[in-house]
């Protein structure tokens, strides 16, 4: 047996090439990718993430098992005051847990999956463009597992604005159409306003407990009392609870930025830009889904914070349904799934908000699976339509495109939760979870949540047929539909694996009345080292209710069998018709509510007309007209001033010497007195 | 009749000499004319002496003139770095100049030993002689390629300016013991009144011509500009450390030992010293186009962040913080000027003599467009640039911080401002020469290839550079770790 099998220091030692190894193959093709020849590019792109998927597979053996890989780092930085104490000190401490690890495999193992499927997509680009995809796509792996292993917040943070750049590039991969180098600009600006919350929660979590580290955290967080006061620090005063709800306000803030949660979704939608690739890995399974680890990451702090708790459930309600409504009216089938991603999000949100933190991460991960299976199905759709994804006109891709078409079909079973696919299941636990709890903060939110994601839930299966039953079913529509044609193996391959993951993502959420306890809700049982604490605060308990089930299966069932009916069957014309009933209400839903107008008109155009009065004023007049002219002009003329001393002339050089000397003697014999 | 302890304590400073002295007699002994062996020969020579270090006992030297002890150590490590890297630029750049001898290294080697000494010494009089061994070297270091007037112009002035200094830190040494009878640095324990208040202020302002102090800093600009390149790198690394870590123990012993009131306006005079050199350095760097010249000015500036270290070291509640910053400091600033010079050792224009094309030889301009075509020398180039602008995470960066915060320890609030606003002052001139090499189109002819000695100077320079701005916290371990032994 190879050391890394047989003794957890081994495997806690190898944890750090997890990271290396994608940010090697970034390096690497990084600076040579362009001599590398295509290839190559592809295969060290695809071999480091696979690398980093088998490493992930070993520690992911040794957390099941129900050791913790807990790599202890050496000091990144510490920040020393005067008595020699390090009241910040930061390590390059990895942390590898049963929550941590469920991510790295997903992260690596769909990272994967999107790497084989570029290797096809992505091959109508020139050599440089090639090799810059993959070094940007292993540089988003090597930080997203930073982001997921780190074992303190920094090293978090560290990852996080590691993602941000990568989707940033990413975005803007075609950067010379400008359309999407704003895209690109508006997600990493959006981004910016959520790190700063998560910032002002970091240094918050800093003042309250001089640590980040997430173990000495929720050491800390469990044996406190929410209702002592702070004595000390940038909270003196404050009761510990008001603390930390600033603190995971804060972090929360960060997590909508990350994970397009009102009022900072409106980058997620543009972000389709990118390669479809970026958008299945990036914008659908992993990066995004970030803000909802962070908030599972923390659930010993959030625990101990009910208003944020209760923030964070409704805020995710309403993110839910607001996506889930614009959704209905798109027609672009990345932008469906963009808004569909959105309102998953909020989703997974509730779960996390309203303690059914295990729902929520299975939901991550189920939804991982299929959402990925979707936008590479979308892909693979764009790639046969010649790059045009207005559903209007496809049609019929059924029978052109089997592989893609029926994958597609899992995935939008899947999200919208017909038994007996995952999504059914991770959602439905989600809802029970949410109505089943307790909020001391504002006690209704739970069932609040639970009637808003129900109703958004119904949304998603309606328009989610929509789109499948417009793009496949029924006769094409245009030529180009016509003449679509299949992807390679290197896209159906990556396609089939997510729907089969999809399906069989199930067995880990199965309830308990239908198979027993010992097989049920495994996930939530494999977590409970993680989370078990946080129950036991909130005073979760287990529910034995079938009704949400039935309730779920309904509303999964029934707008999905009458969008179906409206767009493949025999209700054909009534969207039509209600469209010219409605014009006004369709155009503002199709316009998105215009929420991007109204940031316009209440955040940017104040931002720039302050900004252009900033600009004249400070750098028009004090930084160019003062500094940048100014300054030289009276550097130069003190320097005609004191050119006469600086001649080169030694004896004026001397006189200097001299005369600074008797200053000296003089200041210290008068001042001391002498 | 020194005991093996002592010669045990003061092997890294006999080896150097021992060095020299081989290093001389090699020119003797020469048949051939290949001389490839004589840097590789200094180079192990400095690397014996650092070697050394770990092995001296802690000792008291001479009846009470010198002392081995952890800060010795530090600076004696700190030089031999500073040789040996100047040794493999000076190997690269004097031979493509075909002027190879062996005197430059055993020049070198002596100034390295003086340089030592002076760590060592708690004495004025062998702090003196230390001084007089190191200067002497580097003078002659400046005048050494004789070709042209630059360089024997440049030795000229520094060595009357610095004969001068010499002259007034000996009258302060004189006044010193008339004040306490004796020239021990712990002999400020029994004097007190004007005659020692005099006398450390006349020690005072030898040292801060020294360490290019403004208003002690004129000769600066001209020395590095008109000295060979290599020898540049030496006089900065070297000359600055041994200076300072003097000055340091000085100021120490002040503390310790005088009358509060001196004590007191000396510190006063210490911080005006320090913010004029913040404020001179920087504000004179700023138009100069000259990259030679700018780093002159660069390493005046750097002399004001060193003695904002200084002065937090004096402060009780913040002694060892800033004893330590300046050791971290000093580290710091020798490694990337060192890479630095040698970068610009390669850029500059290879006339037969140095002064043929005067200014432009060095101007900024020869950088532009280095990025596209010798990638790898620019972003060495932008490191060291970085690292004296004191961006994260560089060495500079550790070295700023860590001296700031000694300030901010002894609430010294108005250095630290002056000394954030003049950094800031200072990225402005420093990233010229970035934009000028990635941002704008080539000029010149392509730039010759870097001699491969030179181009492991610069290689381990930016290695070490980046490894301390990642990871600072081994440097400043050792740092602390010195303290505790002195």
């Amino acid at each position: 047996m190879p050391p890394l099998l047989d003794n957890p220091a081994a495997a806690q030692s190898y944890l750090w090439a997890i990271i290396l190894l994608p940010l090697g193959g970034a390096l690497v093709n990084g600076l040579f990718g362009r001599r590398l020849g295509r290839g190559n590019v592809g295969l060290i792109g695809l071999a480091m993430a696979g690398g980093a998927f088998l490493l992930s597979c070993i520690a992911f053996a040794w957390v099941a098992g129900g050791t913790n890989l807990h790599f202890v780092g050496d000091w990144w930085f510490r920040v020393v005051d005067p008595s020699g104490r390090a009241p910040i000190s930061v390590p390059w401490g990895l942390l590898v847990d049963r929550l941590s690890g469920t991510l790295l495999l997903i992260v690596t193992g769909v990272g994967f999956l999107i790497h084989l499927y570029s290797v096809g997509y992505m091959s109508h680009e020139d050599d440089a463009g090639y090799a810059r995809f993959f070094t940007y796509l292993n540089l988003f792996i090597a930080a997203m597992l930073t982001l997921v292993m780190g074992d303190n917040l920094v090293l978090t943070f560290v990852g996080w604005e590691g993602v941000g750049l990568a989707s940033y590039l990413l975005i803007g991969f075609w950067y010379t159409k400008e359309e999407n180098a704003a895209a690109g600009r508006k997600a990493f600006v959006t981004n910016r306003i959520g790190d700063f919350g998560f910032l002002l929660g970091l240094f918050a979590i800093f003042s309250i407990f001089g640590t980040s580290d997430f173990g000495q955290l929720s050491a800390r967080a469990l044996s406190l009392q929410p209702d002592w006061v702070l004595t000390s620090g940038v909270f003196a005063g404050w009761t510990m609870r008001g603390a930390l709800t600033f603190a995971t306000l804060g972090l929360f803030v960060g997590a909508a930025g990350k994970s397009a949660q009102i009022p900072l979704y409106v980058w997620l939608p543009d972000a389709m830009a990118g390669p479809t690739p970026v958008s299945a890995l990036i914008h659908a399974a992993t990066m995004v889904t970030a803000g909802v680890y962070l908030v599972a990451r923390t659930n010993f702090l959030f625990v101990l914070a009910p208003t944020s708790m209760a923030v964070v459930t409704i805020v995710g309600a309403c993110t839910a349904l607001l996506a889930a409504v614009i959704a209905f009216a798109q027609y672009d089938l990345k932008r469906v799934l963009a808004y569909s991603t959105v309102s998953q999000l909020g989703i997974m949100f509730i779960g996390v908000g309203s303690g059914a933190y295990a729902a929520g991460v299975y939901h991550l991960m189920t939804h991982a699976f299929f959402k990925a299976c979707l936008f590479l199905g979308a892909g693979s759709v764009m790639h046969a339509m010649h790059d045009d994804l207005d559903i209007r006109n496809m049609g019929g891709l059924w029978k052109k495109m089997p592989s893609t078409a029926k994958t597609f079909l899992v995935g939008t079973l899947a999200i919208t939760g017909i038994v007996p696919l995952s999504g059914f299941f991770s959602k439905d636990a989600i809802l029970a979870g949410a109505l089943f709890s307790h909020n001391a903060a504002w006690p209704a939110v739970g069932k609040i949540a639970y009637v808003i994601g129900t109703v958004a839930a119904a949304g998603t299966s309606f328009y989610m047929m929509r789109a499948f039953a417009l793009a496949f079913v029924g006769a094409p529509r245009t030529r180009t539909a016509e003449h679509a044609h299949e992807s390679d193996w290197t896209m159906t391959l990556p396609l089939w694996v997510l729907a089969f993951l999809s399906v069989v993502a199930l067995v880990l959420g199965l309830p308990a009345w239908l198979v027993g306890h010992h097989y049920a809700e495994l996930f939530q049982q494999f977590t409970n080292p993680v989370f078990g604490r946080a129950y036991k605060v909130l005073g979760i308990e287990e529910h034995s209710a079938i009704w949400p089930y039935a309730v779920a299966w309904v509303v999964a069932l029934v707008p999905g069998w009458l969008s179906w009916q409206m767009y493949a069957g025999s209700m054909r014309g009534f969207p039509d018709r209600f469209v010219a009933a409605f014009p006004g209400f369709f155009r503002l839903v199709a316009d998105k509510f215009r929420i991007d107008e109204l940031y316009e008109f209440i955040l940017l155009r104040p931002v720039r007309k302050v900004s252009q009065g900033l600009f004249l004023a400070v750098d028009r007049f004090t930084i160019e007209g003062i500094f940048v002219n100014g300054v030289p002009k009276a550097v130069y003329a003190v320097g005609d001033v004191l050119r006469g001393w600086q001649n080169g002339n030694l004896q004026r050089y001397a006189t200097v010497i001299a005369v600074g000397a008797a200053f000296i003697l003089w200041a210290v014999l008068a001042a001391g007195g002498y | 009749m020194p005991s093996g302890q002592d010669i045990a304590a003061l092997l890294p400073f006999l080896l150097l000499v021992l060095g020299a002295l081989v290093l001389m007699l090699s020119e003797v002994f020469l048949r051939s004319g290949g001389r490839g062996y004589q840097s590789g020969l200094t180079i192990a020579f400095a690397a014996a002496a650092a070697l050394a270090v770990p092995f001296a006992p802690q000792q008291v030297l001479f009846g009470g003139q010198a002392v081995s002890d952890g800060f010795a150590g530090f600076v004696t490590m700190v030089v031999c770095a500073g040789l040996a890297l100047s040794a493999l630029l000076g190997r690269g750049w004097l031979e493509t100049r075909n002027m190879e001898r062996g005197e430059y290294y055993a020049l070198a080697l002596f100034g390295a030993s003086g340089m030592v000494l002076l760590g060592m010494a708690t004495d004025l009089l062998l702090a003196f002689i230390a001084i007089e061994v190191m200067s002497l070297a580097v003078y002659s270091l400046a005048a050494y390629p004789r070709r042209g007037q630059r360089p024997p112009e440049a030795a000229f002035k520094y060595f009357i300016l610095g004969s001068f200094a010499s002259a007034i830190l000996l009258y302060g040494s004189a006044l010193y013991y008339g004040a306490t009878g004796s020239t021990l640095l712990s002999a400020m324990r029994g004097g007190g009144g004007a005659l020692l208040a005099a006398g450390l202020s006349l020690i005072l302002v030898g040292l801060a011509f020294k360490v290019a102090a403004v208003p002690f800093h004129a000769w600066t600009p001209d020395v590095y500009e008109g000295a060979p390149t290599p020898a540049t790198a030496f006089m900065a690394a070297g000359v600055k450390a041994a200076a300072f870590a003097f000055l340091t123990r000085g100021v120490l012993a002040m503390v310790a030992g005088t009358p509060f009131a001196v004590g007191n306006e000396l510190g006063g005079v210490l911080g005006l010293l320090a913010v004029l050199t913040m404020v001179v350095g920087n504000l004179f760097a700023l138009p100069q186009r000259n990259v030679k010249r700018m780093l002159a000015y660069s390493s005046i500036a750097q002399a004001g962040y060193l003695l904002v270290g200084v002065i937090a070291a004096s402060r009780p509640e913040s002694r060892a913080q800033g004893t330590s910053a300046v050791l971290v400091y000093l580290a710091a600033y020798a490694v990337t000027v060192i890479g630095a010079f040698s970068v610009l050792a390669v850029m500059e224009k290879r006339e037969p003599t140095p002064d043929a094309g005067s200014a432009d030889a060095w101007d900024v301009s020869r950088f532009a467009g280095l990025a596209s075509r010798r990638p790898w020398l620019a972003f060495a180039m932008a490191i060291f640039m970085l690292s004296l602008a004191g961006v994260p995470p560089t060495a500079g960066f550790v070295a700023k911080l860590s001296v700031f915060q000694a300030a901010a320890g002894a609430k010294a609030w108005g250095l630290v401002v002056v000394g954030v606003l003049t950094s800031i002052m200072g990225v402005y001139y420093y990233l010229r020469v970035v934009v000028a090499m990635y941002m704008q189109p080539a000029e010149m002819e392509e730039p010759a290839a870097a001699p491969p000695t030179v181009a492991i100077a610069i290689a381990v320079a930016a290695l070490l550079v980046v490894v301390v701005g990642f990871s600072p916290e081994p440097l400043t371990a050792w740092a602390r770790a010195a303290l505790l032994r002195m």
